[in-house]
């Protein structure tokens, strides 16, 4: 198995650093959860997980934390996607490529202030439109936070996310050769439109898939945004796990652990699937 | 003359690429073209292919100006020096690009791309991505994504140059075939001697941005600056 010793060192630091937390994590979240360790559980009992699933509040966390990632993600990968396309030579020199750094430097907890601020009801936005005469009064503004759509969660995990995926497109412009390819398909007689949608934009897609997933996997776990600007239900799986583990009530804290454990779960899944589908690829 | 290139220049920068290249090529004929790297024998492609613009000159293709039609409009295939398949299709559907987005009937590209795949002897690799299938493979699907729209003028940028010498005298021997076959009008760059007596029915050398063609292949082998008595005289006395 280790034909040299470094590759020893390798795995051993990897298995301490890496897996050894993990395991140890979430056997201790598992035991947890089945009342086996914590100091008011009693033993082996499945009340825990049949308490958690008494009501729907787990699964529609999960949804609505699901539907947040993807809604932010689906509108990310959008407009990156279009930037990295028509404006990718802007973007990999001169101001453009400094200034796209420029949300990466906040973060989480300051943008969702700044987002609350910037769209609450009687948040900087709204007068702004006060003062030009769009609305009447300031509160006219509509509820962009702890609103029903949770549109301000939305709009602060797009700005969040928008530079990586644009500093990933705009790469992988140049390192999957699009330019190349848009050159050849037009050569083959396809249109600007044509070449775009038939092309760039599912190579792009292919090759950024697994980015794409571990962005997901990291924003469904979000938590300062959602918990500045998201209403009190639903909960993000984040929120609703941290309620249950540290607020009023310590006979929710197997609870919270059984929600980790299902979070590990998921997560696991999908990077075994960035992992399958990143598989087979070779060349001859 | 079917093609008719006349006094095209093309500049740099500082740097005069193309200084004034003027010739025509009949129907159904392939031209080589020699030269070393950097004498402006691509740029003369992508400035048929409409990919480059021209400072000055004129491209006519069966009489016809076509320097204000976009690349996409020319009809004209530009075949790369790599295969560039598009990673995210398989064979059969990189072969069947140009009659997708002509739309054509599913049937009909269904029976063409099979005929091609039959041609090119890669039925068995209809399935594969491009990543799946070797170096001499690809080029032959890009021939065949090439050949299937049926362009009036295919222009060969050195498109066997990243292979090794068996696969590569294949390909000159497949290219031939298919040539003949699918009545061919092609420029075929290289900067290998014989794949240009081999490939072309005329040769041309371009050096320093200037194009001259010969009147025959001895005219071409006599010629000094071509090096094929140089190459002779080095296999003489060895």
């Amino acid at each position: 198995m280790f034909k040299k010793p470094i590759n020893i060192i390798s795995f051993l630091l990897l298995f301490v650093f890496a897996i050894l937390p993990l395991v140890l994590g979430f056997g201790f979240a598992v035991a947890y959860s089945f009342g086996l360790i914590g100091v008011l559980n009693k033993g082996f009992t499945l009340e825990n997980w049949l308490a958690l699933f008494e009501n729907n509040d787990v699964v529609i966390s999960f949804i609505y934390s699901a539907w947040l990632a993807i809604a932010s993600l689906t509108i990310s990968v959008v407009v990156s996607m279009a930037i990295a396309i028509n404006f990718n030579k802007k973007f990999s020199k001169g101001i453009y490529s400094y200034l796209v750094y420029m949300p990466l430097a906040f973060p989480s907890i300051v943008a969702a202030f700044f987002f609350a601020q910037f769209l609450g009801n009687a948040g900087i936005l709204s007068r702004i439109c006060y003062q030009l005469g769009i609305i009447d009064k300031i509160q006219s503004f509509p509820n962009l936070i702890n609103d029903q759509y949770s549109i301000g969660i939305i709009i602060a995990q797009f700005f969040l996310s928008l530079p990586f995926f644009t500093l990933l497109y705009t790469g992988l412009y140049q390192t999957e050769r699009i330019d190349d390819y848009t050159k050849l398909a037009n050569s083959l007689g396809a249109k600007n439109r044509q070449s775009i949608f038939r092309i760039s934009i599912p190579i792009l897609f292919k090759k950024s898939f697994p980015n794409i997933v571990l962005y997901f996997i990291f924003k469904i776990g979000a938590y300062e945004v959602p918990l500045l600007l998201g209403r009190s239900s639903p909960e993000t799986v984040s929120v609703l796990a941290v309620r249950k583990l540290q607020k009023f009530n310590l006979y929710d804290i197997p609870q919270g652990y059984a929600i980790a454990v299902i979070y590990t779960i998921i997560i696991l899944s999908l990077l075994m699937l960035v992992l399958k589908t990143n598989k087979n690829e070779y060349d001859i | 003359m079917f093609l008719q290139v006349n006094h095209i220049q093309k500049k740099y920068k500082d740097k005069q690429v193309i200084q004034d290249v003027s010739f025509g090529l009949e129907a159904h004929q392939t031209l080589s073209i020699l030269g070393k790297s950097g004498c402006g024998k691509s740029t003369l492609l992508k400035i048929i292919a409409g990919i480059e613009e021209q400072d000055n000159g004129h491209v006519l293709l069966n009489g016809k100006n076509i320097g204000n039609i976009k690349s996409n409009e020319r009809n004209i295939v530009y075949l790369f020096q790599e295969p560039l398949l598009f990673p995210n299709l398989n064979v059969f559907e990189n072969i069947a690009f140009g009659l997708r987005i002509r739309k054509l009937a599913s049937a009909d590209i269904e029976q063409k791309v099979e005929e091609m795949l039959d041609s090119l002897e890669l039925k068995e690799h209809s399935k594969k991505m491009p990543h799946q299938i070797s170096g001499g493979q690809k080029q032959r699907v890009a021939f065949g994504r090439a050949l299937i729209i049926n362009p009036p003028l295919i222009l060969l940028d050195e498109p066997f140059s990243s292979l090794d010498v068996e696969t590569r005298a294949t390909m000159q021997q497949l290219y031939k075939t298919i040539a003949k076959k699918f009545k061919i009008t092609a420029l075929f760059v290289t900067h290998d001697l014989k794949e240009a007596l081999l490939m072309g029915n005329r040769i041309s050398y371009m050096d320093n941005g200037l194009l001259e063609i010969f009147e025959s292949k001895k005219a071409f082998i006599d010629a000094d600056k071509t090096g094929v008595k140089s190459e002779i005289n080095f296999w003489n006395n060895l």
